[in-house]
């Protein structure tokens, strides 16, 4: 019995040894076992990131960089890390709003796929292979083949493409040295004919991000711009709120866009045709006298040859041409005149269509004068003046003009175009022997790959300078890794086109990623090894930025707090019963253009008709996601969440006769024999019978790119020909054909009797009513490279598909080289 | 009282989508998980032309919200600004919510398992910012604010524009979030993502609470519980037994035997505090849903003593684990003890049947029948013992997982019914438990013996002789 009393008691005290551990069970057991996060069930808070938590983080005022607009964000840094990306209410432009990629931009920050170091090429040029080295020894190679080129051909063998606000350093850098051969994609293959095209009618180009004075608008007309699917902030804004003050919107568009839903007037024109609409439009208001007389007589020279000159654009004649019924022209031309002088003809940005870019837009120009929209409320306003302090280099003394501009387009900016400076670097007698990309990815935003590939093949090196290792950067030699735009600084933003002119910065709000750097410590280690001591003599960039904002009384200290800083207001419209001294040579609205005469082109603009594509086949048009800046956000894998491929608009008669249903696989091939794809089709009536539609950016090549590579199909992988815009050297890039094909490149045959039809009225050209001059779109022979497809079969142009056989352009690129 | 709405203005809308990755960046939601949404309707062809909009989507915090009462825990609640929220405390991830939405507006979170969902950025609006959402929305297309301030934006807007909200015939539910634009805009949306009527129950396991369960358990407990009121009565006509004569000082030894340890006394009362503590916050968690079976002020009083609903369930949890703690230690500790001898005495023996049937034969005959002797427990007992502890295993192990498992399907949909259920049979069989201990007089040394642990012989000897010549043999 003593031992059975003995053992109850040591239960019992075992027994109150478990109570007390059972009685705090859930402290200890369970984190015992491992169940730590369904514990938390019961315990604080389930999130890690709130909004209140948030607000306890560091607010650092800084720039988007997704798309030109530049919104203001502010990054949300917690422990050194940015937590999040909010619009910065300050900004006088975007108000506090961002869009979906402003919003997730961060997460470019930890892209596993970032270029952390100074890579070496290794192996042949396109494989994509590199060894990292150290910046001193990039930088000297990069400096002594610099030095090397220099030295033996001068400073225009440099080829430079660049690209954004990073870019002005080495811009500066390479004006300073003399080189004249610099382009920029986004004016030749993106807005230069609407710059040069209302520069030269207005004196001021219509301004980046353009001086749209929509919100006030009583009447807007698109050409082709699809807001809403290219989202800027402020520019969406601004058309929601003179939508909803009930502003007339008129869509002009190939494509049933989001735009054109909203609008009270779809046009659904046929595409290379938007000049003679507005051309028509101008008609109208002349032969009906509606036009600001006023205005006109006040600011414009050049009507009485505008009147002669647009007289047989009549609204029927435009019909035939645009396939628009002639009094839905006519009505709108008179909803414009009843609500001008508030009419909004927006400019668009993308202008590079057909190769008649400059005029449609002088066209435009021309038509925004004749409502008096310019410079009053609701149509353009004026530009503002901000003057700041010297760039980092100062301009050269002299260098010998070794430009590789063929003189064919007397109105290029930023240097040369595009295709100049490819073919500059080919033949025997080619002048560039390096190419610097800055910032530009040359495979997915240059026309003509195979030239491209051919130049990238030939020159002595390449470097690049960016931040993903995109498929440009596959043909580097040398690859610098830039900081991002949430890492660095950039020169000053100086806003002019704004009623309220401002400066704002970006700043760096993160630790750049590995060895990154800021362009203003890349091009001044580059210019101080090549001797320029003259040039970035501040040491560190934010000296110079004190400096750039010296004359507006301002450090950069201060403004780096306050991310903005508004100027004072200047007159954003023209003072009625004023004259206004335009910046043109006449000091007036230049609705006849003497410049543009005395170079050669037409004063005023006359339509040129552009090829159509023959039954078969389709004009290949792209157009925007609301989730991705061209080709550069695709490996965003928030943005590539929400928008991971492109589908192809076919219409749906078309689709009908070809026997292709709603989410079918096809392939596409251009009129040169290459071919991407799969793609799945999107059958609709909202989309023309000759044309296919899709979104552009998609099917990336690099394989480097993890989250982008492989979705969707390339429209630039088709645009393998272009037509130049004479002025501008701009290229035209909606000019390509595409038929559907199967897997094995099989045509996709048949054609509605509807389609048939329309198709054999569009190749006649349109009769006449009164004559039309016949005329040369720009002095001597159009260049090689642009010239327009025959369409119908394979022709023997240079950029022949490969010879391996398989002419897919994907496979090209891994293997061709 | 105030009611928090929103409108979405599809004619300024373009469906860039801003408005869904602020929403994801501010509330760092992992893919998939979505708290408002924004869905292209491509242009296709249509009677009255093709349109190019979208379908621009969130949590409408209903009027007559259909996920309130699919909630069996109660985590989802309407808050005095009129908006539906999930306490994420109370929340166990079941889902039947999310069946139970007929916009699809509730997901459950990956990483925890709880239901995430569009709450018109509470902390936010709280604190007087707005909405993430509407804060960035390039077109401005987003107005939200109290509906019921006649002051306020919404409410302006709401008078000046016609607005509609996603509503069938079939499902109405009186949405917060309305619809302001072209008739044929809004009647697409309407078209392509009616409103799913089979959203406006929770799934199986779910109904089967609702419909099931309820009434089971009412007419279960007021069979017995008439059935322990004729026996009550019965009892009452009964001339009362000779009292039995006091124990003396000294005596008890004699006229006692060992009936169970300390411990075995230590748990039984145990137990007993834990069932009414468990039964009590167990049904007045039922008490915010469609499964109610507390009135409101009940439920009212018992948040005003344990201070929050997530408070409640807290202590329900803690209790239950300490319960686990406690009954997982006797069956270790006590294996040989107390665990296998419990078990073999519940044992089904020849006989049982024959008693079972004959105790309840004698229920309603006036002259009662001789029944087989028995053992330690007898055969009512040994049932009774027997569905308790099979019902606790359950209720345990259910219990756990729903703390356990949040997110796991069908796991969690189904342990919440058997929860429920096994709790329903148990509280039967501890009914008649209790009456017999309590109300028969003749019981009444049995119930002794739960406070001292030992048992008057002569009860012992007519109650279960088997067990008392056993106990002497040893």
């Amino acid at each position: 019995m003593g031992t059975m009393d003995k053992k109850r008691r040591m239960d019992r005290r075992d027994f109150l040894k478990t109570v007390g551990v059972g009685a705090a069970g859930p402290g200890l057991i369970a984190p015992a076992a491992g169940l730590v996060t369904p514990a938390a069930g019961i315990g604080p808070a389930l999130r890690p990131e709130t909004r209140v938590a948030n607000t306890l983080a560091q607010e650092i005022p800084s720039l988007c960089d997704l798309c030109f607009w530049r919104c203001g964000i502010l990054a949300k840094v917690r422990d050194g890390a940015v937590v999040r990306v909010e619009g910065n209410p300050d900004h006088p432009r975007s108000q506090g709003r961002l869009c979906a990629r402003g919003l997730s931009g961060w997460r470019q920050i930890e892209d596993p796929n970032r270029l952390k170091f100074p890579l070496l090429r290794v192996g042949k040029r396109g494989d994509g292979n590199w060894k990292r080295i150290s910046w001193d020894r990039a930088l000297d190679l990069w400096a002594t083949k610099t030095q090397e080129t220099i030295r033996k051909d001068g400073p225009g063998s440099i080829g430079l493409f660049s690209h954004g606000l990073s870019s002005r350093f080495i811009n500066g850098f390479m004006h300073h040295l003399g080189n004249p051969n610099r382009t920029a994609p986004s004016f030749g293959q993106c807005r230069g004919p609407r710059d040069v095209g209302f520069g030269l009618t207005f004196g001021e180009g219509p301004g980046s991000p353009a001086r749209h004075d929509m919100a006030r608008s009583r009447m807007i007309v698109l050409l082709g711009s699809h807001i809403g699917e290219n989202v800027q902030t402020a520019q969406v804004a601004e058309l929601a709120e003179a939508l909803s003050r009930g502003a007339r919107l008129v869509v002009a568009d190939p494509r049933l866009s989001v735009a054109a839903s909203k609008a009270h007037r779809w046009m659904n024109i046929r595409p290379g045709t938007d000049t003679a609409l507005v051309l028509a439009w101008i008609h109208v208001l002349l032969t009906e006298g509606t036009y600001d007389r006023e205005y006109v007589a006040r600011h414009t020279i050049g009507l009485t040859e505008l009147l002669r000159e647009a007289a047989p654009y009549t609204p029927e004649w435009a019909a035939q041409v645009t396939q628009i019924p002639a009094k839905d022209i006519v009505a709108e031309a008179r909803e414009m005149a009843r609500r001008r002088p508030a009419v909004m003809i927006h400019c668009g940005r993308f202008s590079t269509w057909y190769g008649n870019d400059t005029q449609r837009n002088r066209a435009m120009a021309i038509l925004t004068a004749l409502l008096g929209a310019w410079g009053r409320p609701g149509g353009y306003f004026l530009r503002s003046k901000i003057s700041l302090g010297p760039r980092p280099c100062p301009a050269p003394h002299s260098a010998p003009d070794q430009s590789v501009a063929t003189g064919r387009h007397a109105f290029t900016q930023h240097g040369v175009a595009a295709q100049e400076l490819i073919e500059g670097s080919l033949g025997p007698k080619r002048r560039i022997r390096q190419w610097l990309l800055y910032a530009v990815n040359p495979v997915q935003s240059l026309p003509g790959f195979a030239r491209t590939r051919e130049a990238m093949r030939k020159v002595d090196f390449i470097t690049m300078v960016d931040i993903l290792p995109t498929e440009g950067a596959l043909w580097a030699d040398l690859i610098l890794p830039e900081a991002g735009y949430l890492e660095r600084y950039d020169d000053i933003y100086a806003v002019k086109d704004h009623p309220q002119p401002f400066v704002a910065i970006r700043q760096p709000v993160a630790r750049p990623k590995g060895e990154a750097k800021g362009p203003y410590w890349i091009v001044q280690n580059l210019a101080h090894r090549l001797g320029h001591t003259d040039c970035f003599r501040q040491a560190h960039v934010t000296g110079y930025l004190d400096e750039r904002l010296a004359p507006l009384g301002l450090t950069y200290a201060e403004l780096a707090r306050k991310g903005v800083h508004l100027l004072k207001e200047q007159r954003p419209y023209l003072t009625d019963g004023q004259d206004h001294g335009f910046r043109t040579p006449s000091r007036k609205i230049e609705l006849f253009s003497a410049t543009l005469q005395k170079k050669g082109y037409d004063p005023i603009p006359r339509f040129e008709p552009v090829d159509q594509p023959p039954v078969g086949w389709f004009r290949l048009v792209a157009g925007r996601s609301p989730y991705h800046s061209f080709a550069r956000t695709q490996n965003n894998p928030r943005l590539l969440a929400k928008d991971n491929t492109n589908l192809l608009w076919l219409n749906d008669k078309v689709a009908r006769a070809k026997g292709i249903t709603d989410g079918v696989e096809v392939y596409v091939q251009n009129t040169d024999g290459y071919r991407t794809g799969p793609v799945k089709v999107f059958v609709t009536p909202a989309v023309r019978t000759d044309v296919i539609y899709t979104v552009h950016g998609f099917g990336g090549q690099s394989k480097a790119l993890t989250q982008a590579y492989g979705k969707g199909i390339s429209d630039n992988a088709l645009t393998t020909r272009f037509r130049v815009d004479g002025p501008t050297g701009a290229t035209g890039l909606r000019v390509n054909f595409v038929r559907l094909v199967t897997p094995d490149g099989a045509e996709i045959k048949g054609a509605s009797k509807e389609c048939k039809k329309q198709r054999s009225a569009l190749q006649k050209p349109p009769p006449a009513e009164a004559p039309i001059p016949s005329h040369s779109p720009a002095p001597g022979k159009t260049p090689a490279p642009g010239k327009t497809p025959a369409p119908g079969k394979t022709p023997a142009s240079p950029e022949k598909p490969p010879a391996n056989g398989d002419n897919t352009f994907r496979v090209n690129l891994e293997d061709g080289c | 009282m105030s009611r928090q709405a929103m409108i979405i203005d599809m004619d300024r809308c373009v469906g860039c989508g801003a408005c869904v990755m602020a929403c994801e960046e501010e509330w760092a939601l992992p893919q998939g998980v979505r708290r408002s949404w924004v869905e292209p309707l491509l242009p296709v062809a249509a009677p009255t032309g093709p349109m190019y909009t979208h379908y621009v989507g969130l949590c409408s915090h209903c009027s007559e919200a259909t996920c309130l009462g699919a909630c069996p825990t109660g985590a989802t609640y309407r808050d005095p600004k009129g908006r539906v929220r999930v306490d994420p405390r109370a929340c166990i991830g079941c889902g039947y919510c999310v069946a139970a939405c007929p916009y699809g507006a509730r997901t459950l979170h990956p990483d925890h398992g709880r239901i995430e969902k569009c709450d018109f950025c509470a902390p936010l609006t709280d604190a007087g910012l707005t909405p993430a959402c509407v804060r960035t929305c390039p077109a401005g297309a987003r107005i939200f604010g109290d509906l019921d301030d006649r002051s306020s934006e919404v409410s302006r807007y709401f008078r000046k524009h016609p607005v509609r909200c996603l509503e069938t015939d079939r499902v109405a539910i009186r949405p917060n979030v309305y619809y302001a634009g072209r008739r044929r805009t809004i009647a697409r949306i309407l078209a392509t993502h009616p409103p799913q009527e089979a959203g406006l129950r929770p799934p199986l396991p779910g109904r089967l609470m609702k419909w099931l369960l309820r009434p089971a358990l009412a007419g279960m407990l007021g069979l017995t519980l008439a059935a322990q009121g004729v026996a009550y009565l019965k009892q009452m006509r009964r001339p009362e037994p000779e009292p039995e004569p006091a124990p003396t000082e000294g005596t008890v030894p004699e006229n006692t035997v060992h009936r169970r340890d300390q411990s075995m006394v230590w748990l039984h009362w145990f137990n007993v505090g834990v069932w009414v503590m468990q039964l009590l916050t167990g049904f007045v968690l039922l008490g915010r849903s469609d499964y109610r079976v507390t009135p409101p002020f009940v439920y009212e009083v018992a948040i005003s003593v344990f201070g929050s609903h997530a408070m409640l369930l807290r202590w329900h949890l803690v209790v239950g684990l300490v319960w686990v703690g406690v009954l997982v230690t006797y069956g270790l500790f006590g294996f040989r003890r107390y665990l296998m001898p419990y078990l073999r005495a519940l044992w089904p023996r020849p006989g049982d049947a024959t008693w079972i049937l004959g105790r309840v034969l004698n229920f309603f005959v006036s002259k009662p029948r001789d029944l087989p002797p028995q053992g330690r427990y007898n055969a009512g007992q040994k049932l009774c013992g027997a569905v308790v502890s099979t019902g606790t295993v359950i209720i345990i192990i259910t219990g756990l997982m729903m703390w356990l498992l949040p997110g796991s399907g069908p796991w969690i949909q189904w342990a919440i019914p058997a929860h429920f259920a096994s709790m329903s049979v148990v509280l039967v069989m501890l009914a008649v438990h209790i009456f017999m201990a309590a109300f028969v007089s003749t019981q009444r040394p049995a119930l002794k013996s739960m406070f001292t642990g030992r048992m008057a012989v002569d009860f012992a000897r007519e109650h279960h002789p088997l067990w008392l010549k056993r106990r002497r043999k040893d």
